[in-house]
């Protein structure tokens, strides 16, 4: 750990450790420890850490701020199923819809495709076995 | 086919006993199907900090209120379609906040911020208050007149106490540009204040 980086990590978080980048306190704690110069460069970013204390914050929020908020949602509809018009949820069941598509088209496409006669025969004789059997069949 | 509701359902028809243990996420869930409790649950989680949050980049506590209002009613329009990606709702929401600020101090940048944030009633005979309340006009004065990223910037790490890579993911930006942010606020402030540094307390920055 640099003086380098730790005039930057105060320039940017201020003096107090616990809003240093987590990773970097212990090492910039360290330097601190034993490097004067460090320790000159932590007191002088408290003064304006002290100063940014004292800004006022708001004041807690009260009853009729509750109040009011739930009363604005109870005169708003809320929309418990997805709106008519918001298609987003559907282009994943799509795509998985399109793909199926697509697969059985090419797979209709190569069944469609012209058979050879030795296919053919081959798949007539699967059916209904040999030649002679299909004879022997003839009435 | 929408699905509207007249707003949320009673306690008692949406209530559920580990509506207090419940994630942020899971109140979501159930705001989406319409539960006023997990709302009113959220509500109270969210609100002071998401309050306070708002404060800091409007300087104007009614600004903050109407934010906030804002923001939660569209937690509770959008709760159905919400989904996480991966970032919190704590993360998500001060986002919200941040953006609804941004865009009312866009639409008002003609206007005169409310400088000085509110004002502090100072007991009337007590020097040290009346000092103390002068420095903290000031001080808010200054933070409002950052610009509004580096105010949101400063809010978040310093008031809001978030950690620098929860404050980055707020914002949308790196650590690092988070920590550029940073030091130009502080730059701006410490040359602001110096003068009521040295006017107030008799030192310099």
């Amino acid at each position: 750990m640099t003086l380098e980086r730790l005039k930057t990590v105060l320039d940017a978080y201020g003096g107090a450790p616990a809003r240093w980048p987590a990773d970097e306190r212990a090492g910039l704690l360290a330097l601190i420890r034993r490097e004067p110069a460090a320790r000159a460069m932590l007191d002088e970013a408290g003064s304006l850490d002290a100063l940014l204390a004292e800004a006022p914050g708001a004041p807690p929020p009260d009853a009729a701020l509750m109040a009011r908020l739930m009363g604005a949602a109870q005169n708003t509809p809320a929309p418990v199923l997805r709106p008519l018009l918001d298609w987003s949820w559907l282009w994943p069941r799509m795509t998985g819809l399109a793909a199926a598509a697509v697969l059985g088209f090419v797979v209709g496409v190569i069944d469609l495709s012209p058979v050879s006669s030795d296919q053919q025969t081959d798949i007539s004789g699967l059916v209904f076995g040999p030649d002679d059997s299909l004879e022997d069949m003839t009435l | 086919m929408t699905g509207a509701q007249a707003g949320p359902q009673s306690a008692a028809s949406g209530s559920w006993p580990e509506a207090a243990e419940a994630s942020d996420e899971t109140l979501m869930e159930r705001i989406g199907a319409g539960d006023a409790r997990a709302y009113q649950m959220l509500i109270t989680r969210h609100l002071t900090r998401n309050l306070g949050f708002a404060h800091r980049l409007t300087g104007s506590g009614h600004e903050a209120e109407d934010v906030v209002q804002e923001a939660f009613l569209r937690v509770w329009k959008t709760a159905g379609r919400w989904r996480p990606d991966g970032a919190k709702f704590t993360t998500w929401f001060y986002r919200v906040v941040m953006n609804l600020c941004i865009d009312r101090h866009r639409r008002a940048r003609s206007a005169p911020l409310d400088a000085a944030g509110e004002l502090v009633d100072p007991a009337a005979d007590a020097e040290e208050q009346l000092r103390q309340a002068q420095r903290a006009q000031l001080v808010a004065g200054a933070l409002t007149r950052l610009p509004v990223r580096q105010r949101a910037a400063v809010a978040l790490c310093y008031y809001q106490e978030l950690s620098n890579r929860e404050a980055a993911a707020v914002l949308g930006v790196s650590v690092k540009a988070l920590e550029a942010l940073l030091v130009r606020a502080r730059q701006t402030l410490r040359q602001d204040l110096a003068v009521l540094k040295t006017e107030l307390m008799g030192e310099t920055l």
